[in-house]
């Protein structure tokens, strides 16, 4: 070691960054010393607009927050205003938002899983990771009308139901989906490559997961069994549910953690298929919200908060949306002190960070 | 989801970060609200998936001390509250003065004179 620091530039715009965040690295020859992240390149300040929309109309404004985990925005959005005017949704509207919160997450993983892929040149490793997710958007487009927006969460229930016939030939297009995902984690998780770059790259301890407030899988990556489905919100009480856990706390335990939650997503999906109740998937909204909520979900980054607060008219006075890669922002700066340069790109994206839904 | 907040003075700021943190609490999320008089800043602390809050009501200019002492991972949302709202937090871990969200003009989410104009739909009978 010479002893002799300089700071690298890496980021905002970075071959393996999808979107813009900036990190000025301190190095010490090929090791990196800390790490010092800038965000704000697309803050839309979206947040502020919830005082000039009516409620109900700020749901589609909620689900464009992000263009991945749109539906579970819209859900969390929905899911404050009815808890703040006490509307019961209808189990049925319930167990189809579970539905289409889980395929939002087998597209999120998959998307990532062929980013990562990408980041390391595995390009038909990309390629058939993005194939797999083509068939769940699909499933969604054929539900909701969209592959990416799908504007079906409304508050007091869902706009759209599905037939049971139709998800009787869903279910049986899950073994399709399920045998290709086998495939390909079967590469993710062996490959001697992939094996390479991830085992022992940005190690997050579990008692660091906590005290930095981490969530979603880079947290239960690191052995933390923290997974806002466990509260039992949605249909995830009845189903029962039990959060995948890793406990290297390295790269590749994260993405293990994503890997797992596939096949545990399929699951949920043949439960909520198999459970449907029969019924309406809406209730009539009368009035407006008053007073303060905190609504969570678990996105597929982990979780999420929407802080709404309302004076009983038809606007809202102030939300907040917190997001998991905001919260994963600290671990980030944590486990990238220490490693090597070359490594730094694989462990920013092993985090699985969304800078739009950052940043609002 | 469990709205039950707790008032606290600025003063508390340091003492509160160091009880959840002895008291096997994670940090959430702090939220800034603008109130009748000044804003509100909650600190939202979680167990076991319950969550705790704690409100301070604050006027503008109010210099916070951070809670970063006890909660490294707090510079976030500390930042972010000073670069949209304005606030000032005394011993930070990772103070970014400014530069962490980069924003048109200053402090946009501090409230304005006026506020800004709700939007009017207008029919069409009218238009004509």
């Amino acid at each position: 070691m010479t002893g002799k620091q300089t700071i690298i530039p890496f980021g905002p715009q970075h071959p393996v960054l999808p979107e813009p965040i900036h990190l000025d690295l301190v190095v010490e020859d090929e090791r990196v010393v800390s790490a010092i992240p800038s965000i704000g390149y697309v803050h839309r300040g979206l947040e502020s607009l919830v005082d000039r929309r009516e409620y109900q109309d700020f749901v589609y404004l909620a689900e464009r927050i992000c263009g991945i985990c749109s539906f579970t925005h819209s859900s969390t959005f929905c899911q404050g205003i009815e808890g703040m005017m006490g509307i019961d949704v209808p189990p049925r509207a319930t167990y189809l938002r579970t539905m289409w919160g889980e395929y939002s997450r087998m597209h999120s993983h998959l998307l990532w899983l062929g980013l990562f892929a990408d980041s390391l040149g595995f390009e038909s490793l990309f390629y058939n990771s993005w194939k797999i997710r083509e068939a769940i958007l699909n499933e969604m487009e054929a539900t909701t009308g969209g592959r990416i927006i799908q504007g079906v969460c409304k508050v007091g229930g869902v706009r759209r139901d599905v037939t049971p016939q139709f998800l009787s030939e869903m279910d049986n297009r899950l073994d399709g989906i399920e045998d290709e995902m086998k495939e390909l984690t079967n590469v993710f998780l062996n490959d001697y490559t992939l094996k390479k770059r991830l085992v022992g790259k940005g190690v997050l301890s579990k008692e660091d997961a906590y005290l930095l407030g981490t969530a979603g899988p880079t947290a239960r990556g690191s052995g933390l069994e923290h997974d806002i489905r466990s509260t039992g919100y949605l249909a995830y009480g009845d189903i029962g549910f039990k959060p995948v856990v890793e406990k290297d706390g390295d790269g590749y335990a994260r993405c293990a953690v994503r890997c797992k939650e596939l096949f545990q997503s399929v699951e949920i999906i043949r439960r909520v298929i198999t459970d449907m109740p029969s019924g309406e998937v809406s209730v009539p909204v009368k009035g407006n919200p008053d007073g303060e909520y905190f609504s969570r979900s678990e996105q597929p980054r982990g979780e999420v908060i929407h802080y709404l607060k309302g004076n009983g008219t038809k606007y809202l006075t102030q939300f907040r949306v917190r997001t998991p890669t905001l919260a994963n922002v600290p671990a980030l700066v944590s486990i990238i002190g220490g490693c090597e340069l070359a490594d730094v790109p694989q462990i920013v994206l092993t985090i699985d960070p969304c800078i739009g839904c950052m940043e609002r | 989801m469990n709205m039950e907040i707790n008032s606290i003075n600025v003063a508390d700021v340091p003492s509160i970060g160091a009880k959840m943190k002895s008291g096997g609490y994670r940090l959430v999320v702090i939220t800034t609200t603008p109130a009748p008089e000044g804003y509100f800043i909650t600190y939202s602390f979680e167990k076991e998936y319950k969550l705790e809050h704690y409100r301070l009501s604050v006027e503008e200019g109010t210099k916070i001390p951070s809670i970063g002492p006890s909660y490294g991972g707090a510079f976030v949302y500390e930042n972010e509250i000073h670069d949209l709202y304005g606030f000032t937090f005394e011993g930070m871990t990772l103070d970014f003065k400014g530069t962490f969200f980069k924003t048109s003009i200053p402090f946009p989410f501090k409230k304005k004179e006026q506020p800004a104009p709700t939007v009017t739909v207008v029919n069409k009978e009218t238009k004509e």
